[in-house]
């Protein structure tokens, strides 16, 4: 009887300290942008995300290097006149979330979320409210986002030559594909 | 003779313009073999670095041209990501060296456990130093 205790007593407590965080190096973040002279397109696949599920945190941090464009000249001017890469190299967010018991269980299925928190890009922070949705399917966790954000408010100037070409307004978008992390 | 020079001139002025519009407009980068190296180091070494002082590291390693060698832990030759090599080191991350293509890793078996030398660009750190464009020097 003593016996069959202690292993439930070891039973909850493994339940407890359950997995709850997760971690993803290969995190992809594409960013979009319509302009009436041509479409944007960049692609990265190096992000790091790691999300809490107990706690409802998630982090993402990626190098502005890591954005892959179709042209080279695009590339460059991106990284040497808007972005500042040099100068600023990551781009991170942090934020919270309000987990629901399913989740934290990582039970099966599609869990709408709203984030809240803060987003820093060519070194000005500024805060980002959005919905996310975090999907378990037999224990595997993927993390999808969409968002838009203006190219001011990070305070990325572009030059009035080029301004028509490029939109203010800018959609993210992000997939993580998390794997267990302890 | 003088309309021959004129022709000569022209045709030369037009694959100038050709290869200023090409080299700007489509072409996808220069070619890792044909940029000189700037450090050479163990994938060891390089974390280190990173590991002890990030600001300082960048100072040095950031958009440098870098050879690394070192022992491969993971290679990563999927549809659905660009293909990596990871390298050792004594920290809590990797180098990860991404490639091009599935063509730039080439058709050799690269094995987890062999010692590697690779070159790219390193592009900074995150929880590993991450080095783009790479090609492999031996295997």
């Amino acid at each position: 009887m003593k016996a069959i205790y202690s292993l439930m007593c070891l039973l909850m407590i493994v339940s407890l300290s359950a997995q709850d965080r997760y971690l993803t190096r290969t995190g992809e973040i594409t960013f979009f942008s319509t302009a009436p002279l041509e479409d944007i397109e960049a692609k990265s696949d190096k992000a790091l995300s790691i999300v809490d599920l107990a706690k409802g945190q998630v982090a993402v941090d990626m190098l502005m290097k890591s954005f892959e464009f179709e042209k080279k000249l695009m590339q460059e001017h991106f990284n040497e006149n808007y972005v500042e890469s040099d100068k600023y190299p990551k781009a991170k967010f942090s934020g919270t979330f309000n987990p629901s018991d399913a989740l934290k269980a990582m039970e099966d299925g599609v869990y709408e979320l709203d984030v809240k928190g803060e987003l820093t890009i060519h070194g000005v922070t500024n805060p980002v409210d959005t919905k996310a949705t975090l999907s378990v399917e037999s224990g595997k966790l993927k993390g999808e986002v969409k968002f838009n954000l203006t190219v001011k408010s990070f305070d990325i100037k572009i030059p009035s030559v080029v301004a028509k070409k490029i939109a203010e307004e800018v959609e993210v978008t992000g997939i993580f594909n998390y794997e267990p992390y302890n | 003779m003088n309309k021959k020079n004129f022709l000569i001139i022209g045709v030369l002025f037009g694959l100038v313009v050709a290869y200023f519009v090409w080299s700007n407009f489509f072409s996808t980068g220069p070619s890792t073999s044909r940029l000189s190296t700037d450090f050479e180091l163990s994938a060891t070494e390089l974390y280190e670095a990173f590991d002890r002082d990030e600001a300082k590291a960048n100072e040095m390693y950031l958009n440098k041209i870098l050879e690394v060698e070192g022992t491969v832990t993971d290679v990563v030759n999927s549809d659905d990501l660009k293909p990596s090599i990871s390298l050792q080191t004594n920290g809590f991350g990797v180098i990860k060296c991404s490639f091009e293509s599935a063509e730039a890793l080439g058709e050799s078996e690269i094995q987890v456990g062999v010692t590697i030398k690779l070159k790219g660009e390193c592009i900074g750190y995150l929880l590993d130093v991450l080095l783009t464009n790479t090609i492999i020097i031996n295997d």
